[in-house]
Order: C-alpha cells, then sequence, then structure tokens
C-alpha cells in the first residue's frame, strides 16, 4: 500500500494542472474511447504517438506557438507529477521551480 | 516450430497474427519485451500450446474471447501489460489450466467469472492490480488444487464465500486492499496448509473466527485496517510457525491473550489502534523472536513487563497512548538492538533509570506526557545514535546534563514542561534541529555558543528564568524558522543579528522580557515572517521598521513605550487594539488621543491591578496559571458567549455576532457546499462580508479541528485566511475571507466563459504550487493538504489563487513514528475521487 505523503498532493496538483490544460473533468464519461479517466486518457494518448496538443482545452486553441509551447511544457510538468510511482513524481518545490521556468523567458512574471 | 522462447530479447512491436499458423508450438514465451498492440485472436489456434506468457510487455486491447480454444494451455501469465476490457468467460474450458496470472494490468474490469470454478487444475490464480469487481464467487471452492489466489488491491466487494474451506491445498489469500465486508468465514479453519493470511485493508466486520488457530502452518496473518470486533483468539496460542500478526487499526477489545506468548517464532506482533484493555501479558518475554512489538492506542494497564527485557532481538517498542503505570523496567536497557522506545502519553512514574545508558542502539526515545521524577541521567550522553529525545512534560528535576554534546547524532531535544534548573548548556549537539526547553525554571544567560548550532530551525527556550542579552551570534543560527524567547528576564537591546536571520520565518516572541530602547531598523528586513511578538517589554521609539513586513498575521507590540504615530497601512488599521494598548505616546494618524484607547489602557491597569492583589494573596502557581489564561485570551482573541454556549474565536478584529451570522445561514444564502459541510455568504451589519462553512454534523468536527488547526498556524498569500471560528453544541462554523470569483472549477467548466485565458490559467496554477509548496517544505513539522482539486481553489477579484478546504490536512510527520506500519494511514485516507493517487483510490464510503 502505498503511505499518504506530500507525493499524495503532488498527484492531485497534477491532476488539476491536466484540469486547466484540457479543460476536462478528471472524471470525465465523454472522453474519447470511453475511458472516463482523465490521466489515463492523457496517458493514452502521448503513448500512441498522438499529437500533444490535440487534447489542450479547445477554448486554448488558435494562439501563437510559443504559447503553445508554453502549454505543452507545462502538460509535460503535469505529466511527471502524475506518475504512477510517488519516487517518480518531483517535489513541490521543484514542480514550482520548473513551472516558473516555462513564463520567465517571456519576462518576469510578477504577478506574485 | 514448437518451442518460442523469446524473453527479455528488447523485442518492439505486435505480435503477427500469422502466429496462429504455427500448429506445433506448445511454448511461446516473449515476456518482457516492448511488444504493443493487441494479442492476436488467432493465437487461440494453437490447440497444443501449454505456455502463453505475455507477461511484463505493453499489450493492451482485450484478452481474447476465444481463449478457451487453447485446450492444451497449463500455464497463462498476461501479467503486468495494459490489457482492458473483461476475463473471457471461455476462460472455463481450460480444463488443464495451471497458472492464470493476469494481474497488474489496472483497465481489467468486471466480476471474476463464476466459471473459474471449472479449471479445476488451476493452481495459481493472479488477478491483483486490475480493476476487478464484484464478489469472489462461490465456485472458488471447487478448485481443490489452487494453493494461492491473489487478488489484492482491486475492487472486490462482497463477503469472502464459505466455499473457500473447500480449497484444500490453500497456502496463500491474498485479499488486502478491497472493499470486502461480511465477516470471515469460520470455514477458514479447514485450511489445514495455510501459510499467508492478508486480509488488511477491507471492510471486514464481525470477529476472528475462533477456528483459525487450526491452521497451524499460518506464517502471517494481516487484518490491519478493518472494522473486526471482539477479542484476539485465544487458539492463536496454537500457531507455533506464525511470523508476523496484524491486527492494527481494527476494533477489537478483550486482552492481549497469554497464549499468544505460545507462539516463539513471532518476530511481529502489532495490534495498534484497538481498545485491547487489561495488562501485557507478563510472560511475553517468551517470545524469544520479536523485533517489534506495537500496541500504541489502546487501553492497556498495569506495568510494562520486565520480561520484555528477554526478547533480545526487540528492535521497536511502541506501547504509547494507553494507561500503563509504574516505573520503566530498567531492564529495558539491556535490549542491544533496541532502536525504537515510544511509552508516551501512559501513566509512568518513577525516574528514568541511569541504565538507560546501556541501549546505545536507541535512535529515537519519547518518554513524554508521562509522571517520571528524578533528573534526566547523565548516562543519557552515551547514547551516540540517540537522533530524537522527548521527555517533554513530566515532572523531571535537576540539570540538563553538561555533557550532552556527546549525543553527537541528536537532531531533536524536547525536554518543555518539566521543573528543569541550572543553565542552558554551553554545548549542545552540532546537529540540533528543535530545541525546545520551554516552561522549566532555567536561569543563566544564552551563550554565545548557540551559534554554532547551525542547523536549528526551531529554538524555544520561552518561560524560564533566563537573563543577560541574546548574544549577536544567534545571527549564525542561519536555518532558524522560530525563535521564542518569551517569559524570561532578557534585557539590553535586542540585537540587529536576531532580525537579519535569513529563515526567520515562522514567529518571533520576545515577549515577557525588559528589553529597552529601540526596534533595530532591521526589523523591516523580516519580510516573511508571519508571527511577532514584542509585547511586555520596556521597548521605546517608533514602529516604522514594521510598516511593510506584508506577511505578518499577528503582531502584538502592547506595553511597551513606543511612541509616534502607527503606520497607516491596511494591516495596522486592522490590528486589534489589545495588541497596541499601554504605549502612551503611540497615535493614529488624524486621531491625536482616541478616547477608547485611553480607556483600553485603564481597563488593562485595573487588570494588572487584579493580578497584584491575587500575587499578594495566594500562591505563586496559581498566578502563573492566571497569568498564562489571560495570554492565551490575549492570543486568540477568545469570547465566551453566554447566551447560547457558544464559543467564538476571531483571529483578527472583526465586528460581528454570532447571531449576526446565525440568522444569515438561510438557503438563499449557499453557494457552495464541500465534503465536510455547506458554504454560506454572510452580510454583517457593517457591510463586511464573509464566507461561512456551516459543518455537516457534529461528526465533522475531525474536519473542523484540523481546518482550525492548520490554517491558524500557517499564513500564505495563496492560502484561504481563516478569519474565525465559532462553536456550540450543535453547530460548528468556520469564517473565511469571502472570495467573489468563485473557484477554479466553476472557471474551467462553469456557464460564463469569462477569463478562462491561459495566462490567467498558469498563473492560478504557479500560486497553487507555491501554497503546497510553502505547506510542504516551509512548514514544520509540513503540512498535507490531502484534498487538492480545482473545487478547492478560490479565485480572488483578480483571480488570485487560494488554496482552500483543509478538511483533510494533516501534519506530515506525525506518521514517523509508524513508518514501518500501515497503521495510521486508514484514519488519514480521505480526498477526491479523480484527484487520488494511485494506490489511495481504495475508500470505504
Amino acid at each position: 500500500m502505498q503511505k499518504i505523503t506530500e507525493k499524495s498532493d503532488v498527484y492531485s496538483f497534477g491532476v488539476v494542472l491536466l484540469e486547466v490544460l484540457t479543460g476536462r473533468h478528471p472524471l470525465d464519461p465523454t472522453l474519447p474511447g470511453g475511458g472516463a479517466n482523465l490521466v489515463q486518457w492523457v496517458r493514452n494518448h502521448l503513448a500512441s504517438n498522438g499529437d500533444p496538443s490535440d487534447i489542450l482545452d479547445p477554448k486554448l486553441r488558435g494562439r501563437s506557438d510559443s504559447t503553445v509551447h508554453e502549454m505543452l511544457q507545462t502538460l509535460a510538468v503535469s505529466f511527471l507529477c502524475v506518475s504512477t510511482r510517488p519516487e517518480d513524481r518531483p517535489t513541490m518545490k521543484d514542480t514550482v521551480a520548473m513551472l516558473r521556468e516555462i513564463r520567465l523567458v517571456e519576462g518576469p512574471n510578477q504577478r506574485s | 516450430m514448437k518451442i518460442l522462447a523469446l524473453s527479455t530479447a528488447n523485442i518492439t512491436g505486435r505480435i503477427p497474427k500469422e502466429i496462429g499458423d504455427c500448429k506445433e508450438l506448445t511454448f511461446i514465451d516473449l515476456s518482457g519485451n516492448s511488444l504493443f498492440g493487441e494479442i492476436p485472436e488467432e493465437i487461440c489456434r494453437l490447440s497444443k500450446l501449454q505456455t502463453l506468457a505475455l507477461h511484463a510487455n505493453f499489450l493492451e486491447g482485450n484478452i481474447p474471447s476465444s481463449i478457451g480454444n487453447l485446450s492444451s494451455l497449463v500455464n497463462l501469465t498476461l501479467y503486468d501489460n495494459k490489457l482492458s476490457g473483461e476475463i473471457p468467460k471461455s476462460i472455463s474450458s481450460l480444463t488443464e489450466l495451471q497458472v492464470l496470472r493476469v494481474g497488474g494490468n489496472t483497465n481489467l474490469k468486471g466480476e471474476v467469472p463464476w466459471e473459474i470454478g471449472n479449471c479445476t487444475n488451476l493452481v495459481v490464480l493472479g488477478l491483483a492490480e486490475t480493476s476487478i469487481s464484484g464478489n469472489l464467487p462461490s465456485s472458488i471452492g471447487m478448485l481443490k488444487r489452487i494453493q494461492t489466489i491473489a487478488i489484492y488491491t482491486t475492487l472486490l466487494s462482497g463477503s469472502i464465500p464459505e466455499e473457500i474451506g473447500k480449497c484444500s491445498e490453500l497456502q496463500n489469500l491474498y485479499l488486502y486492499q478491497n472493499s470486502i465486508s461480511g465477516s470471515i468465514p469460520r470455514q477458514i479453519g479447514e485450511l489445514s496448509k495455510l501459510q499467508n493470511l492478508l486480509l488488511w485493508q477491507n471492510n471486514i466486520v464481525g470477529t476472528i473466527p475462533e477456528e483459525l488457530g487450526s491452521c497451524t502452518q499460518l506464517e502471517v496473518i494481516d487484518m490491519s485496517e478493518n472494522l473486526l470486533t471482539g477479542s484476539i483468539p485465544t487458539s492463536f496460542g496454537k500457531l507455533s510457525n506464525l511470523q508476523g500478526l496484524q491486527l492494527s487499526v481494527n476494533k477489537l477489545s478483550g486482552i492481549i491473550p497469554p497464549e499468544i506468548t505460545n507462539c516463539t517464532s513471532l518476530t511481529q506482533l502489532e495490534v495498534d489502534n484497538n481498545a485491547i484493555s487489561g495488562e501485557i501479558p507478563p510472560v511475553i518475554g517468551n517470545l524469544r523472536s520479536l523485533t517489534l512489538f506495537f500496541a500504541w492506542q489502546n487501553k492497556l494497564s498495569g506495568k510494562i513487563p520486565d520480561g520484555l527485557s528477554q526478547c533480545q532481538d526487540l528492535q521497536a517498542l511502541d506501547l504509547s497512548y494507553n494507561n500503563l503505570t509504574g516505573p520503566i523496567p530498567k531492564q529495558l536497557f539491556g535490549l542491544r538492538n533496541l532502536t525504537k522506545l515510544l511509552l508516551l502519553s501512559n501513566d509512568l512514574s518513577g525516574f528514568i533509570p541511569p541504565e538507560i545508558g546501556n541501549c546505545t542502539s536507541l535512535y529515537r526515545l519519547r518518554l513524554n506526557h508521562n509522571r517520571l521524577s528524578g533528573t534526566v541521567p547523565s548516562e543519557i550522553t552515551n547514547l551516540k545514535n540517540l537522533n530524537f529525545l522527548d521527555v517533554s512534560s513530566n515532572h523531571l528535576v535537576g540539570e540538563i546534563p553538561p555533557t550532552l554534546s556527546r549525543c553527537q547524532n541528536l537532531e531533536f531535544l524536547d525536554l518543555h514542561s518539566n521543573s528543569l534548573t541550572g543553565s542552558v548548556p554551553n554545548n549542545l549537539p552540532k546537529n540540533l534541529q528543535l530545541i525546545d526547553l520551554s516552561d522549566n525554571r532555567l536561569t543563566g544567560e544564552l551563550s554565545h555558543s548557540i551559534g554554532s548550532l547551525t542547523e536549528l530551525a526551531k529554538l524555544n527556550l520561552g518561560k524560564n528564568q533566563l537573563r543577560g542579552s541574546i548574544p549577536a551570534e544567534i545571527l549564525s543560527c542561519s536555518k532558524l524558522q522560530l525563535l521564542d524567547l518569551g517569559s524570561n528576564s532578557f534585557s539590553g537591546e535586542i540585537p540587529k543579528e536576531v532580525a537579519q536571520i535569513p529563515s526567520l520565518e515562522i514567529f518571533l516572541n520576545l515577549s515577557y522580557n525588559q528589553f529597552s530602547g529601540e526596534i533595530p531598523p532591521q526589523f523591516s528586513g523580516l519580510k516573511k515572517l508571519g508571527v511577532l511578538d514584542l509585547s511586555h517589554n520596556k521597548l521605546s521609539g517608533k514602529l516604522d521598521a514594521l510598516s511593510d513586513l506584508h506577511n505578518l498575521v499577528s503582531l502584538n507590540v502592547s506595553f511597551n513605550d513606543f511612541t509616534g504615530e502607527l503606520p497607516n497601512t491596511p494591516f495596522f488599521r486592522n490590528l486589534p487594539l489589545s495588541d497596541l494598548t499601554g504605549n502612551d505616546g503611540l497615535y493614529i494618524a488624524g486621531v491625536a488621543t482616541p478616547a477608547d484607547r485611553k480607556e483600553a489602557r485603564g481597563h488593562a491597569r485595573m487588570l494588572m491591578k487584579i493580578i497584584l492583589s491575587i500575587l499578594l494573596s495566594t500562591s505563586a502557581v496559581l498566578v502563573l496559571l492566571t497569568v498564562h489564561i489571560l495570554i492565551r485570551a490575549h492570543v486568540s482573541n477568545k469570547v465566551l458567549m453566554g447566551n447560547n454556549n457558544w464559543v467564538l474565536t476571531l483571529y483578527q478584529k472583526s465586528e460581528f455576532s454570532v447571531d449576526d451570522i446565525v440568522r444569515n445561514l438561510t438557503s438563499s444564502n449557499v453557494i457552495g457546499t464541500g465534503s465536510s459541510g455547506v458554504v454560506y455568504k454572510v452580510t454583517v451589519p457593517n457591510g463586511q462580508t464573509l464566507a461561512v462553512k456551516k459543518m455537516w454534523s457534529s461528526a465533522e468536527s475531525g474536519a473542523f479541528t484540523s481546518e482550525i488547526q492548520t490554517l491558524s498556524s500557517i499564513r500564505h498569500k495563496n492560502i484561504i485566511k481563516l478569519l474565525g471560528w465559532g462553536s456550540s453544541k450543535n453547530m460548528k462554523l468556520l469564517f473565511y475571507e469571502y472570495l467573489p470569483t468563485g473557484s477554479l472549477s466553476s472557471l474551467l467548466h462553469g456557464s460564463g466563459q469569462g477569463k478562462a485565458e491561459w495566462e490567467t490559467r498558469y498563473d492560478v496554477m504557479v500560486g497553487v504550487a507555491h501554497a503546497l509548496a510553502y505547506l510542504h517544505h516551509d512548514c514544520e513539522p509540513s503540512i498535507l493538504h490531502g484534498d487538492v482539486k480545482a473545487m478547492n481553489v478560490l479565485l480572488g477579484p483578480g483571480y488570485q489563487p487560494y488554496l482552500a478546504d483543509f478538511g483533510q490536512a494533516r501534519i506530515a510527520s506525525e506518521n514517523v513514528d509508524c513508518t514501518n506500519s500501515k497503521a495510521l494511514q486508514r484514519p488519514y485516507l480521505a480526498g477526491s475521487y479523480g484527484y487520488m493517487a494511485p494506490g489511495t483510490f481504495f475508500l470505504p464510503s
């Protein structure tokens, strides 16, 4: 059995990231393929070499290449967070660092 | 070709359909490769095939429905793939089948087919880590040759069929981490060859059948984390091969049967978190192989038996949270392998025996919350491996051993709430991360050598009689997050170095001392500090150095000689009067000498007079108690409501009554429902709008206290601010700042399209990540949120994210003492389906 640790929060955070990127509920019965599980759906899509930008929220499409690039990098971070083995998930500190890196290139993000 | 053996050969690609044409094949092993795609239906034409081993690949799709055509099949191993669909019913035609292993395919669904009973030659049935659901079919009893049933970590429900008793060859029954209900059938006692019975983490009720004592081959019984009642069967005494008995986290009562000491092979005995009473059997020393004995959180009474010292291999002993009395047997410290001794929260008395110095393997020693008296024996300094020493909340006297620095591996030292005298030792172990010596009678000055403790994160020396100045060397404690020197007799100016400690983020308490002079201008650098208490000193000058500390949640500068204008910031404007009072020369811009402030000071003077009169008339102990209560009341602004027995606590100045709130808890004001309660939007008479969470029922008091404990002690700009709480017999309420923009979930999925731009989403998630990183890495002990989901991310007017709903939050390191036990996790299993990490899905409800 897996111990409840910080890594359980990291997983859930990864799911929220996927939700933000795809615009879909984590348990979405309308997912293509009938799996209803967002994490599994994304995993399957990437494993079958599908175009990752196909899974982005339709409301987020039609943006500049650099913005799409940011989204795909964020997708990569979320994918790390939902790793099956807790030891493969990054810590939240690392997650913050990776996320900040994504939009830092464009100029400082001083919202926070 | 008869044999195709290509296991772990780095093969990738699909299994060709043409394999079905190799009619002579009897043996196929393609395991441990990178095969993907589906298993071709054509493979089922191989009527001579005896072994089909495709495990550990990336195969997907269904198990071929005509698998039943493989009439010669003996071994079928498909485990660790990505197969989905159900187990084909045609499996019943495989009458020669001995090994069926399809576990590790998480998307494999459906029930264990009833027809499995026809595979009467089956020896191994493996369906673990799949999404198999439904009951274990009663036809399982037809499997007369079955030795191993492994259906763990699935969605299995219903009860274990009585027919299991007919599986006379069964050795291993692994059904843990399911949702199995019902009771354990008595017929299980007929399984004379049973060795491993693992049923932990299910919803099994009823008693443990006495008949289990007939399974004399049993080596491991693990029934932890169920709902078992009744007592531990005395028949267990017949299990001479038993090595592990794990019954943690159930509702067992009765005693630990003395018969259990006949199980001389026993190495692990875990009966913690039950309602077991009576004494620990004195003959427990017969368990000569015992390495681990956990019986914490029960109702055990009587003495700790001396006999435990005969368990020479004992490594971990945890008897905490019981009603044990008498002394700690000195013989225990003759155990040469003992690393963990945890006896906290009992009624133990007597001295800490000097023999403790012999037990040099000790790593973790916790004897806190007992009635131990005498001194901290100097022999304790022989414990070179000691990492954690907690003897707090006892009746210990005398000095802290001056040679404590010999415990070079000590990281946690907690001696608080005793009656220790003498000074803080000059030399302390260099690796210390936490020192709590508060609430003792320590005297003397704080030595310059404090600066050598470069790993120190928390230093609490409050409530002693320490004097002199704070050594400037404190700056070398660069990891210090919490410094509490309150309620001592320190004097002189506050050294600027205190404010230069780079990690001082949580708490700086210098209150109730004799500090004088001005606040050093360097205080303006304490940007991350959450709580600052400078009250009850002789400090003077202006407060300007504090005007920019925007992370402050709580500030108390009362009863000093501060002068000048109060910094004109929202934080200072909202400070409760009680945190400013007692400073004659302090005024708010535009208000020369506010009358109410004078009045407040008058009250305070009156209060001091009352305290003085008590001082003159009663014992010092009582006064200390009174002052203590006054401080507590002052810190939390606690108001006891006379009328409906409401207890109301507000963490900042607010002007509303419980009536103002309760009146507005109507259905038209509901803005949401959470896991633990309904949330209302309430506007109080002065115009302030709050979000008020009403807990579902008093049964939610766990979530209620969890939320108060975590939220009141932390502060972060991306974490919801708890304004206060109210509690009566029938109702529990939590008050938060109201956030008008809804949740991240409504932003993403709601009807109003609004601002779901990428930049907004990204900023929200960075904020949430910061909040979680703060909880995990900057809080000590770290805090787990436990229910991270889009609905729990609330948004401010500018879409600033706030992490909310701490009803499932928990302190991470509370589990430290139980790292080799599954025990503590069960009560904490909670969260939201779809957001939970794999392996935490299996909830009782």
